[in-house]
Order: structure tokens, then C-alpha cells, then sequence
């Protein structure tokens, strides 16, 4: 990683403090009307549709990943199969046309489609249909982001597994994906951050994720200003918490390759 | 115990070898020499069913190599390569143990006490929980030797395994090699360490430009070729 330069410290140093210190005169000056704004858009019966909006996001996007992890590796590895057995070919040409499909067109579209489409008599809550359509989503991209890590991996790392007498498919377990996963780590953190961004139009089909809690709220206040700001900063924390998490569990995970 | 018979093989129309007949014998040991380019590196990854070839076949005690039975004929003829190949993500234990245990050779234990022993062999016990990336070249070199080693092969083919290596460190991997092939292991060795290929080969393959151009005893090939490629060749990689 670069170092950075002292000078560029002290010009980082210097913006932050000017931008943290023209927030707080603001917020010092107008600060009966912050908190007077705070209290009547957050109230305590509010608070609890937040709570419910925060977990159904984080539930949308923790069940989207893991399913789009497996449903991507498992696409990445058919489309990448050479074998020439009839059904794997035909596999083939239905998970390319899903890559395809699902990188070709919005999620929102996608997410409306499946909702109000394909599960057109479902009667059930909204929410696991969102976690199966971002999931469905996720899938496409992780296959591709998989695909690279897999390119990534050297020839001669395959040629070394089968030359022990390992077959295709543990040369792919033991020794092609671990390497693989580990050159697409950042850009699986990069998806699942994307993910977390991308769910917050669940509302679409009337998911009570963040986005809805907050524009349920500010239908209701009528102060958009507030509300809409506060959730801005709001997934900004959130994004800038993962994404230095994730950072960190790379580091610890990967230090010593 | 190995026999190459008519092997063609070309890349994108491009021949590489032509029409190559070859029987290695148990107890050989095998040194293939020849300028760049001139096919050794697929020859030997021919023999291990690496490279599949256009034309002939390659039979190994009595099988013809096919997709079906590859991988069971490379169990007993491991190989090791120039850039050593070893799994960056598994530690030294590890990348010996893998095959062994994966395939059912050996159970975890018993894996494990043949890792260590071949370590001993090879002289680098004390890097057994290292990741490969904190050892040096020849080092890395001597547990891919050990890795090989390590499904009880009948034969181990070598391509070019000292040609990545810094000049102080051939030494200690050719001294493992050399050990290996007076214990009477079988061998093939694709190598341009010339005084070590008269050293320790039982026989000597000379291929240029696609073929086997002379195929006879160290003493034939160095101190008496018959062909005048293979003087020249040698003057020219002797003389440095």
C-alpha cells in the first residue's frame, strides 16, 4: 500500500476539521430545531418500524449473498465444465442464459417480474420473495466475480493437482477454488456492499426494509428533509462499518499469501 | 514400464512433436536434453497425460492412457515442475498430504508420518508448518519433490526443476534428485544442467526441432555423438 505523504496528512487533517467544525456551529446555532425535528420524526413507536427495516435489509442482503455465493459458484463451475456429456451442455447453455438474463436487466425490474409475475398467487410475506430475487441477482454477478478468481489462478496450479492423480473435481476443491475465493474476496466484499445499497428498493413490492421504515415516516411527518438526510447518513455508516470490517477480515484472513 | 508410440502433437496447427517412439524401462533414468523449443517440456507432460496428443498413444504398464484412467496412471508417475507448483494456500504438511488423503492412498496419520519422514529426506523438517511463500526457491523445489513423492510413484518425471532456481540453490535440489535416482527410482528428467545428466543418467535423449534425434548412453551422447546438432548444441552450452 502507498504511504501517505505528510503533507497530504495535514491537507486531510485540516478539511476534516473545517467540515466537522461548520457542521457543529450549524448544529450548535440551530440546535433547538435539530432536536425538536430529531423528536418528531423519531419517536418511540417510529423507532420500532427502523429497528424492523434495519433487520429486514440486513436479512435481505445476508440470505441474497450466501444464496448468490452457492448458486454463483455452482453457475461459474457448469459454464466453465468442458466435459462434453449431453446434460452438462445443456446446463451450460441454461446458466449462461441466467448470467445473461439477470445482468441484462435492473434489479428492480427483476425484483417485479418475480413479485407480481412469477409469484403472482404467492400469499405469503413479501420479504422472502425479495430474498429469493437479490439472491437470484447476486448469483449472476458472483458467478462472474468467481469466474475471475478462477482465471486467476495460474495453469500451472492445475497441472500440479492433476498431476498427483487428483481427479477434476477435487483439483477444483482443494486446490483451484480456495485460491480462487481468496483472489475474489475484495470483490465479494465489493457485492455484498453493493447488495446492501441495492435491497433498499425491496419497497418496491412492499418489503419493510430501511428505505421503506424511512419514507413510511416521512409520508407521515411530512419532514422529508430530516428524515430522507438521516437515512442517508445513516447507510453511509452502515457501508463505511462493512466495507472496514471486511477490510480487516481480509487482512487477518490472507495476511501470511 | 512407459512407452510413448507415434506421438504427434501440435498447437493451433503448429508442430510440436513428431511421431515420437519411446519405452522407458523400470530402473531408468532418463535425462531428455535439447535446445529451447524443442518440445522436452510437452514430451514429458505428454507422458503424464497433461498435454493430450493429436496422434499415437501413451501406454503405462499395459494401459493405454484415456480420460477415464489418467488420473490413476499419474498416481504412480508424479511429477515435478520448473515453477515448483507448490499450493500457495496449504501449508508444507499440507501440500504433501493432500493427494494421499484426498485420494484414499494413505489415512491422515499415516500421511502425515510419511510427509514428515520424506521432509527429513529432503532436509527441511523444520519448515513442515510453513506457508510455501516464506520458502526459498530450492526449498520449494525439495517439498514439490517430497509432494511427489509422497503417493509412492513407480516413476517421477522432472521438467526442468533447477531451470527457475537462483544458481546457489541447484545444487541442494539436484543432490535430492541424484539420492532419488541411486535409490533406484525411476526417472525422467527434461534438464540443461548437462554435467549432472552425464552424471547420473542411465540413458540420454537428445530431441530437436520436434523429434528424438539421437537416443544412447551418457558416454554416446556427450563424449561421442554421432550427430552434428547435438556437437554443436553442446559445445555451445558446455563452453560457458
Amino acid at each position: 500500500m502507498k504511504k501517505t505523504s505528510r503533507k497530504e496528512w495535514i491537507v486531510r487533517l485540516v478539511m476534516i476539521g473545517a467540515a466537522f467544525l461548520a457542521l457543529l456551529i450549524l448544529f450548535l446555532v440551530n440546535r433547538e430545531a435539530v432536536f425538536s425535528a430529531l423528536s418528531k420524526n423519531f419517536s418511540s413507536n417510529n423507532s420500532n418500524l427502523l429497528w424492523q427495516g434495519l433487520a429486514n435489509t440486513f436479512l435481505i442482503t445476508l440470505v441474497a449473498f450466501a444464496m448468490g455465493l452457492i448458486l454463483g459458484t455452482l453457475v461459474c463451475l457448469v459454464t466453465q465444465s468442458e466435459s462434453q456429456n449431453v446434460f452438462i451442455l445443456a446446463l451450460k447453455q441454461i446458466a449462461k442464459f441466467y448470467v445473461l438474463l439477470f445482468r441484462g436487466t435492473p434489479v428492480v425490474v427483476q425484483l417485479l417480474i418475480i413479485y407480481f409475475i412469477i409469484f403472482a398467487s404467492y400469499s405469503g410475506d413479501s420479504l422472502y420473495v425479495a430474498m429469493l430475487a437479490f439472491g437470484l441477482n447476486s448469483g449472476a454477478y458472483v458467478s462472474e466475480i468467481i469466474r475471475g478468481g478462477i482465471n486467476a489462478v495460474p495453469l500451472g496450479q492445475y497441472q500440479a493437482g492433476l498431476s498427483l492423480g487428483l481427479s477434476y473435481r477435487s483439483m477444483m476443491q482443494k486446490i483451484i477454488l480456495p485460491q480462487a475465493y481468496k483472489n475474489a474476496f475484495p470483490s465479494l466484499c465489493n457485492e455484498v456492499i453493493a447488495l446492501i445499497k441495492e435491497t433498499s428498493v425491496a419497497g418496491f413490492i412492499g418489503t419493510l426494509d430501511l428505505t421503506l421504515a424511512f419514507r413510511k415516516i416521512a409520508n407521515a411527518t411530512y419532514d422529508f428533509l430530516t428524515v430522507y438526510l438521516v437515512m442517508g447518513l445513516l447507510y453511509f455508516l452502515i457501508v463505511m462499518l462493512l466495507s472496514a470490517g471486511l477490510s480487516y477480515l481480509e487482512r487477518k484472513a490472507f495476511s501470511h499469501a | 514400464m512407459l512407452s510413448l508410440e507415434h506421438i504427434t502433437v501440435a498447437f493451433d496447427g503448429k508442430a510440436i512433436l513428431k511421431d515420437i517412439n519411446l519405452t522407458i524401462e523400470k530402473g531408468e533414468v532418463l535425462a531428455v536434453i535439447g535446445p529451447s523449443g524443442a518440445g522436452k517440456s510437452t514430451l514429458i507432460k505428454t507422458m503424464n497425460g497433461l498435454v493430450t496428443p493429436n496422434e499415437g498413444k501413451v501406454v503405462f504398464e499395459g494401459l493405454t492412457m484415456n480420460a477415464k484412467n489418467a488420473s490413476a496412471i499419474r498416481q504412480k508417475e508424479t511429477m515435478v515442475f520448473q515453477q515448483f507448483e507448490l499450493f500457495p494456500h496449504l501449508s508444507v504438511l499440507e501440500n504433501i498430504t493432500l493427494a494421499p488423503v484426498t485420494l484414499h492412498h494413505l489415512t491422515k496419520e499415516q500421511a502425515k508420518e510419511k510427509a514428515l519422514s520424506l521432509l527429513k529426506e529432503v532436509g527441511l523438517l523444520e519448515k513442515k508448518d510453513a506457508k510455501p511463500n516464506l520458502l526459498s526457491g530450492g526449498e520449494k523445489q525439495r517439498v514439490a519433490i517430497a509432494r511427489a513423492l509422497a503417493m509412492d510413484p513407480e516413476m517421477v518425471l522432472f521438467d526442468e526443476p533447477t531451470s527457475a532456481l537462483d544458481p546457489e540453490m541447484v545444487g541442494e535440489v539436484l543432490d535430492v534428485i541424484a539420492r532419488l535416482a541411486k535409490a533406484g527410482m525411476t526417472m525422467v528428467i527434461v534438464t540443461h544442467e548437462m554435467s549432472f545428466a552425464k552424471k547420473i543418467a542411465s540413458r540420454v535423449l537428445f530431441i530437436d526441432d520436434t523429434r528424438i534425434v539421437e537416443d544412447g548412453t551418457p558416454d554416446e551422447i556427450f563424449n561421442h555423438p554421432k550427430e552434428k546438432r547435438i556437437q554443436d548444441f553442446l559445445m555451445k552450452v558446455m563452453s560457458i
